[in-house]
């Protein structure tokens, strides 16, 4: 009977049907779809596609961003950049460039990215766990302690707050650091770990600006307005939306605890509005006047002089016009990407209870390039789904979409990248009631 | 009637050297009217090659700190690269010099080219910020005998050096961000 109170009293709402993953692993090498927009950079391996990219060369400029030698200025960024077949741009920092970017997401242009790939055994794309893998065995913890940091985390997170700076942390280890990014990003020999790609819209983005070399649509020429125009012509361009959510299961777990392995189903919807074209055109305004001749005189001239009632131009109004240009995608992505704070959650409490936790499979992207989409009316709506997404991470995903307008016969086309909603992935915990 | 003038060699070879010498001011005098950068410029390259007495009283790692910004500050267009990084080299340590390499020197190198710097500089040590066993940190004042348009002639600069076998080598010298710790600390 005691026996049997007891487990009454152990009450395990949730059991666990299997680990959330094999904790002991290591972290698995990128995968990258082929059919997304890093399919036409890396290949399943994770290996450059070098020959399927324009190479624009390797870009050394000033960043105010970088460190400065004192007497001298800013250190020089470097980048080796290049186009693929969509016209998309990929940036490589050098490991130096990629640290003081990491160190100044905005102003560097990393936080800009439409996308960005970690390349090896890396996981951390944002800039606070870029810091804390590049430094990895390089931090002092003596020097954090006497800051005051018992979480190294903490410290990362400061750095990147502008509330400490990197150099305190180093301490001793700093020139043994420095040399190890100078060895990384030597001319020539450069270990580019991470690739940052800017979709053609955004392309002022760029470290270092837009590459004089690479080959970026023009826009298209605008229809002359009519000979009798009376208005400066006016180009609105239709709104892109992006909504997107899950369907199925109701409560999805990781796929790590579901023993089918279900996924989730994920559907997204882009439309793009028409583009509107304004311009005005002068319409004559008809009135009567006198004018003096020949006729039967009806009226008086202003000048006193017999006339006859004529319907003559008295001005002219500006008539506005509107033309209507239809646009449509001409690829997108969408893709499910695990939120910030999920990461922070997973890696920072999670860990606690599962050691050596790390993010399975945080970002997932899947094609639509050229995108199927249709019309419905003037505007433009793309459907997508995907089917048994293997999300293995619990957490918040954030589903958006990056791809590219067509333009129109006024408008250039127009990259984008917009989110359009978020969906939960369940972890199963036991928990004991006493 | 014939009258006989008795003039001495020596002072014959007095007046032509005189000669010589005054036709040489002259033509002097005349090339620097038309172009005065050309005086400047040798003015400036006798400054080069100058080099900044290190004090004999300061220790040996301050010494080391100095010869070796001494060498990094000296800055000449018309010096290939190579040579300029083997003169810093030759008073860094091996990491010292490869930062030296892979780090500074593109970026320096970017700046004297752009500004065709022809400069040598006086350097020196003001006061050891940070020792930790066979590594300090020096602050020194490096001032520019030719600076160019924009660049301040004075920059307080943070040098790290190390002993290793006894001798005091540059490791590296400090970024500004990295400096500004010790610049906050009042002088004692």
């Amino acid at each position: 009977m005691k026996h049997t109170l007891i487990l009454l009293a152990l009450v395990i709402l949730l059991a666990i049907p299997a680990p959330v993953l094999a904790q002991s692993q290591n972290p698995p090498a990128p995968v990258v779809d082929p059919n997304s927009i890093w399919g036409q950079v890396v290949d399943k391996n994770g290996n450059i596609r070098y020959s399927n990219l324009t190479d624009l060369g390797p870009i050394q400029k000033s960043a105010s961003w970088m460190p400065n030698i004192p007497g001298i200025g800013n250190l020089q960024a470097s980048y080796h950049e290049y186009q693929t077949p969509s016209g998309n741009l990929v940036v490589m920092p050098t490991a130096t460039t990629l640290f003081f970017m990491a160190l100044n997401p905005q102003a560097s242009g990393l936080a800009g990215a439409s996308s960005q790939l970690q390349l090896g055994t890396g996981t951390e794309l944002e800039a606070a766990g870029l810091i804390k893998g590049m430094l990895n065995g390089y931090v002092d913890p003596t020097a954090l302690t006497k800051m005051g940091y018992t979480n190294p985390d903490d410290f990362f997170s400061d750095v990147i707050a502008g509330k400490t700076d990197i150099w305190s942390g180093l301490g001793p280890n700093t020139w043994r650091f420095l040399n190890s990014l100078a060895h990384e990003s030597l001319t020539d020999q450069s270990l580019y770990t991470t690739l940052l790609l800017y979709t053609p819209g955004d392309c002022f983005e760029v470290p270092g600006g837009c590459p004089a070399n690479a080959s970026l649509p023009s826009a298209p020429a605008a229809p002359t307005p009519p000979a009798s125009s009376c208005s400066i012509p006016s180009v609105k361009s239709g709104a892109i939306t992006v909504s997107a959510r899950e369907i199925a299961p109701p409560y999805p777990l990781v796929v790590g605890q579901d023993t089918a392995k279900r996924g989730v189903d994920v559907t997204w919807k882009v439309t793009v509005g028409p583009t509107h074209y304004t311009y005005g055109v002068k319409v004559p305004v008809m009135g009567t006047k006198c004018i003096s001749g020949s006729g039967t005189s009806n009226c008086t001239t202003s000048n006193n002089q017999a006339g006859t009632l004529q319907q003559v131009v008295v001005g002219y109004n500006c008539v506005q016009h509107t033309q209507i240009y239809t646009e449509g995608l001409k690829w997108v992505t969408p893709s499910a990407s695990l939120s910030q704070t999920s990461r922070d959650w997973i890696l920072n409490t999670l860990s606690i209870m599962y050691p050596n936790d790390y993010l399975h499979h945080p970002d997932f992207s899947f094609a639509g390039n050229p995108a199927k989409g249709s019309f419905q009316g003037s505007t433009f709506v793309l459907d997508f789904s995907e089917s048994r997404v293997p999300v293995a991470d619990p957490g918040y995903f954030d589903l958006g979409v990056a791809g590219a307008t067509t333009g129109t016969p006024v408008s250039t086309w127009r990259g984008f990248s917009r989110s359009g909603g978020t969906f939960p992935v369940y972890l199963e915990e036991a928990v004991i009631i006493q | 009637m014939k009258r006989e003038i008795q003039v001495f060699r020596m002072t014959i070879n007095t007046v032509i050297l005189l000669i010589v010498v005054l036709a040489l001011i002259g033509a002097g005098f005349l090339i620097v009217r038309d172009d005065p950068a050309l005086f400047s410029g040798m003015l400036a390259q006798l400054e080069v090659i100058t080099p900044t007495s290190t004090q004999i009283s300061q220790p040996p790692d301050a010494q080391a700190a100095v010869k070796a910004l001494t060498a990094f500050y000296t800055m000449d267009y018309t010096v290939p690269e190579d040579q300029w990084q083997a003169g810093v080299c030759a008073l860094s340590t091996p990491n010292g010099c490869q930062l030296i390499q892979s780090l500074f020197a593109p970026t320096v190198y970017q700046v004297v080219s752009a500004n065709q710097v022809k400069t040598g500089c006086t350097v020196q040590a003001v006061r050891m910020v940070e020792s930790n066993g066979a590594t300090r940190i020096w602050q020194l004042q490096v001032t520019l005998i030719n600076p160019w348009p924009g660049e301040k002639a004075t920059t307080p600069v943070y040098a790290e050096v190390d002993q290793a076998n006894g001798t005091w080598l540059l490791n590296r010298i400090l970024f500004d961000q990295e400096a500004a710790r010790f610049a906050a600390t009042p002088t004692p």
